[in-house]
C-alpha cells in the first residue's frame, strides 16, 4: 500500500474511532464535572474535575452489593457457557443422523428475540423454583447459540487425526474435550468468556422480571433504581455508568487479541 | 503475566487506599468562625448538617472557642453542610462540603463568616 493511501486510510479510521468514542468521553467527562449535558454551547474540555460523584455513588447506594450480585451471576454464566457450549459444539463436530437439522434449528432459534420467549422462560424458572435467586438470574444465559458456533468453528479446525489418536490412546470423549479441544481453542474460550460476561453483566430485562428482593439486584437494576429516586443526578448517574462499564471494558482490553481471533477464525477459514 | 500484573496492581492500589482511609477516618472537622469584619467569633454555634439523598438533616452542634476555632467530632458524612450563628452577630451561609471518604479528617480552608440579617 502506498504511504499516501495508508495515511488516508489511517486518517479515516481515526476519525471513525473518534466519532465512536465521543459518547464514552462525554459520559466520563460528565461524571467528573457534573456539567449539565444540555448546556449550549457544550464544553468540549472538562473544567473543575473532581471525583465526588463517584464517592456519592459509593455511599448513597449499596454499590458493593450490586457488584457482588453481578459478579456471582456473571461467574455462573461464564462457567456454564464454557461447559455447555463446549459440549454442544463438540457434539456438532461429530457425524450423526439429523446433525444438519439440529444446526438449522439452532440457527433459526437465533432469529427469535429474547423478549418473545420471556414468558415461557419465566414460567420455567418459576417451576424450577429459581425466581429470586442468582441461579434464576443466570439461567437464560447459561448457554448461548452464538458461542456454540464459536466453539464449533474452532473445534472444526482441529485435525481429525489428533482426535482419533486421542481415542486410540483410550481417552474418553469428555477428556478429549478437556485436554485436546479446549487447549487448542483458546480464542474461542476467550470469546465465550467475554461475550457471556458482557451479556450477563449488562442484562436488564430478565433481572427486572425475576428479582423481587432488593438484596439480589444487579448493577443494571441498581442503575435503574438510582435513576428513579434521585433527581438532578447527572454527575452521579454518569459516574455510576462508568463504574458499571469498567469491568467489561477491562476484561475486553485484557483479552481483545484472542477475542478478535475467536470471532474471525470462522470468517477467514478456507 | 498480564493478569498477574493487573490484579497485583489493583490489590496494591486498593490496599494502599484502605490503609490511608483507616489512618484518616476519625470524622473530625476543624474550622474557624469569623465576624463580618474578620475578627474571631467566640461562642458561636456551629451546626453540622448531613446531606442525604433528598435533604439536609442536622446531626450535631458545637461552639467556637475564644479564638473562633471549632472542632466537630464523630461525624462521618461524606457530604455535609456547616452553618455558624451567634445572636447579635448573625449567621453564616449554610455551606456544603465534601469528603473523599466517610469520616475523613478535614480542616476547612476558608472560615465561616457571620453576616448580620441572616
Amino acid at each position: 500500500m502506498r504511504p499516501s493511501r495508508a495515511a488516508a486510510l489511517h486518517g479515516a479510521l481515526i476519525a471513525i474511532s473518534v466519532v465512536m468514542l465521543v459518547p464514552f468521553y462525554w459520559v466520563l467527562k460528565t461524571s467528573l464535572t457534573g456539567e449539565n449535558i444540555f448546556q449550549y454551547p457544550p464544553a468540549l474540555l472538562p473544567r473543575a474535575i473532581h471525583p465526588f460523584y463517584y464517592v456519592d455513588v459509593w455511599y448513597y447506594i449499596p454499590f458493593v452489593r450490586y457488584v457482588a450480585n453481578s459478579v456471582i451471576v456473571s461467574a455462573i454464566v461464564v462457567v456454564s457457557n464454557l461447559v455447555c457450549n463446549a459440549l454442544a459444539a463438540y457434539a456438532l463436530t461429530l457425524r450423526f443422523r439429523g446433525k444438519r437439522a439440529i444446526i438449522v434449528l439452532l440457527l433459526s432459534c437465533m432469529l427469535i428475540p429474547f423478549q418473545a420467549t420471556i414468558i415461557p422462560a419465566y414460567l420455567i424458572t418459576k417451576e424450577l423454583r429459581l425466581l429470586n435467586s442468582h441461579l434464576g438470574l443466570a439461567l437464560p444465559l447459561c448457554s448461548t447459540i452464538v458461542c456454540i458456533f464459536v466453539f464449533k468453528t474452532s473445534f472444526d479446525a482441529v485435525p481429525r487425526s489428533l482426535i482419533d489418536a486421542a481415542r486410540i490412546d483410550g481417552l474418553p470423549e469428555w477428556r478429549i474435550i478437556r485436554h485436546v479441544m479446549l487447549p487448542l481453542s483458546t480464542s474461542a474460550v476467550a470469546t465465550t468468556v467475554i461475550l457471556s460476561f458482557i451479556w450477563s453483566w449488562n442484562s436488564f430485562l430478565w433481572p427486572l422480571i425475576v428479582i423481587r428482593n432488593p438484596e439480589l439486584q444487579t448493577l443494571p437494576l441498581g442503575l435503574s433504581t438510582f435513576l428513579s429516586y434521585m433527581e438532578n443526578t447527572t454527575g452521579a448517574l454518569y459516574a455510576f455508568c462508568i463504574m458499571v462499564l469498567v469491568p467489561g471494558i477491562a476484561l475486553f482490553l485484557l483479552e481483545q487479541r484472542r477475542f478478535i481471533e475467536g470471532l474471525t477464525s470462522g470468517a477467514t477459514k478456507g | 503475566m498480564r493478569y498477574a500484573c493487573v490484579v497485583g496492581a489493583l490489590v496494591l492500589l486498593v490496599g494502599g487506599c484502605n490503609l490511608w482511609v483507616a489512618l484518616h477516618d476519625d470524622g473530625v472537622v476543624r474550622g474557624r468562625v469569623v465576624q463580618a469584619d474578620g475578627r474571631p467569633a467566640a461562642g458561636a454555634t456551629v451546626s453540622f448538617w448531613e446531606k442525604t439523598l433528598t435533604t439536609l438533616e442536622r446531626r450535631t452542634t458545637t461552639e467556637t472557642g475564644s479564638d473562633g476555632h471549632f472542632v466537630v467530632t464523630g461525624q462521618a458524612a461524606h457530604h455535609f453542610a456547616l452553618q455558624a450563628e451567634k445572636s447579635g452577630l448573625g449567621a453564616s451561609p449554610r455551606t456544603l462540603y465534601r469528603r473523599y471518604f466517610r469520616g475523613q479528617n478535614l480542616v476547612l480552608d476558608e472560615p465561616l463568616r457571620l453576616r448580620e440579617g441572616r
